[in-house]
């Protein structure tokens, strides 16, 4: 049941971040990453590979690149979560790195992206957006795990 | 186990991306179809009420153009020679974006300014009649001082007798037509119209209608209490006068009215030439 939940929420952002247009604003990498920082490796591999098929869909010609950044992001993501985070700078620094692999990725293989002033500004949105979501997402998924592990790290 | 699932993600994504392009389109052919169908709906909604807001402008413009055109015929028929005309009246669309709620319905925030050539003292309309004018104008955003507000006043004519007063604001949102001589002929249902006077209101847009005469024989002047078409607390857009007013009729001199706004020229007719 978790995990439908947090795929129906990737398809929602997906819809959202297609919709609004551009600058497009990643937020499926935003989700991505909050949810591998505090589910099970194999949520964040399921999640990253959902992610990546909904992104292929809008660009079929390239399918399967996304789904590698993704997965990837997810699995790195998941497996560093244990040496690292332990505050919000760290959460940001994660997502940043993971913006910056998927532009990088696509900038590789897909060619056709975005130039990197545009990206700067998405990345700037997300940012900015990142904390307020991230909150939101623990008060509602993972408060109990949240105290406990603020309680373990004291 | 998921360092496994990981890797044979991965390889699988490697091949699927060096499939063929026209096995790609077949993979994502009916998930796209299935996924992307709520982002058509949204897509035909958004686009639906764009064009719909388009055309409701359309015809809220043409529906105030006419109700002018037809007050005015109005009132031309009832004999007034000197009557203004609108003549292809040019009017800029607002939609409100803030009211004064605390104090009644006085004051609207509008979203056309300067830019939209909007200045100060321009006649603020709806299909139905007088809103106000224009009190304050920026860049982007006017000020509309609307008739309910008490220090607006407008020079009004009941449209069957001609007989002239002034329309202030009395209570709630009701108006009051000010100054008809107690003898006046203003009887319940007649038409208020503007009488021009003023220079800011050209004459013939609709004020309101009356809703009861009270004649006081110890006074000289009667209580008219009008109620006003333009129903304000449900207002959500109006039209702005740019080109208020041309006489229809051609005497001679023909003039212009006597505001900045309407650039005072005073034109002789040439006389015709005699060969």
């Amino acid at each position: 049941m978790k995990i439908v939940i947090r795929l129906l929420i990737i398809y929602l952002l997906f819809l959202i971040q297609t919709a609004i247009g551009r600058p497009q604003i990643d937020l499926i990498v935003l989700a991505l990453v909050i949810f591998s920082l505090h589910d099970p490796v194999l949520y964040a591999l399921i999640l990253g590979i959902w992610g990546g098929f909904l992104l292929g869909l809008l660009n079929p010609i390239s399918f399967g690149i996304h789904i590698i950044i993704l997965t990837t992001i997810a699995f790195t993501s998941s497996m560093i979560r244990r040496f690292i985070y332990k505050d919000k700078i760290y959460f940001l620094i994660i997502l940043l790195l993971a913006l910056f692999f998927k532009y990088l990725v696509s900038l590789i293989f897909i060619r056709t992206v975005q130039p990197f002033s545009t990206w700067l500004l998405q990345v700037v949105i997300i940012l900015i957006l990142a904390i307020p979501l991230e909150i939101f997402f623990t008060n509602i998924f993972y408060r109990q795990w949240r105290m406990h592990f603020t309680e373990n790290s004291y | 186990m998921t360092k496994r699932f990981f890797i044979v993600t991965i390889i699988l994504a490697i091949a699927v991306s060096f499939l063929p392009a026209s096995i790609k389109l077949l993979i994502t052919r009916y998930p796209r179809i299935v996924l992307l169908l709520p982002l058509d709906g949204i897509d035909n909604f958004l686009s639906n009420i764009r064009s719909q807001q388009t055309a409701y402008q359309n015809l809220a413009e043409l529906t105030t153009q006419l109700t002018l055109e037809n007050t005015q015929l109005k009132a031309k028929i009832q004999k007034d020679d000197f009557l203004a005309t609108l003549k292809n009246p040019d009017l800029v669309h607002a939609n409100i974006i803030a009211r004064d709620n605390e104090v009644g319905i006085r004051f609207l925030t509008i979203d056309k300014g300067l830019r939209n050539n909007i200045k100060i003292d321009m006649p603020v309309l709806t299909a139905y009649g007088v809103v106000g004018k224009i009190i304050e104008s920026a860049d982007n955003h006017s000020i509309v001082e609307t008739a309910l507000s008490p220090s607006l006043k407008i020079s009004g004519l009941n449209l069957r007798t001609n007989v002239s007063g002034i329309i202030e604001y009395s209570y709630f949102d009701k108006l009051r037509f000010k100054y008809a001589f107690a003898e006046s002929d203003i009887q319940t249902n007649d038409t208020i119209i503007t009488s021009g006077l003023g220079g800011i209101f050209p004459r013939g847009i609709v004020i309101g209608i009356v809703l009861n005469v009270k004649i006081d024989p110890t006074r000289f002047f009667q209580y008219v209490d009008v109620n006003p078409l333009v129903n304000f607390n449900g207002i959500e857009d109006v039209f702005i006068l740019i080109k208020p007013v041309s006489f229809a009729a051609e005497p001679s001199p023909k003039f212009t009215r006597s505001r900045n706004l309407y650039d005072l020229k005073i034109e002789t007719p040439t006389a015709p030439r005699i060969r």
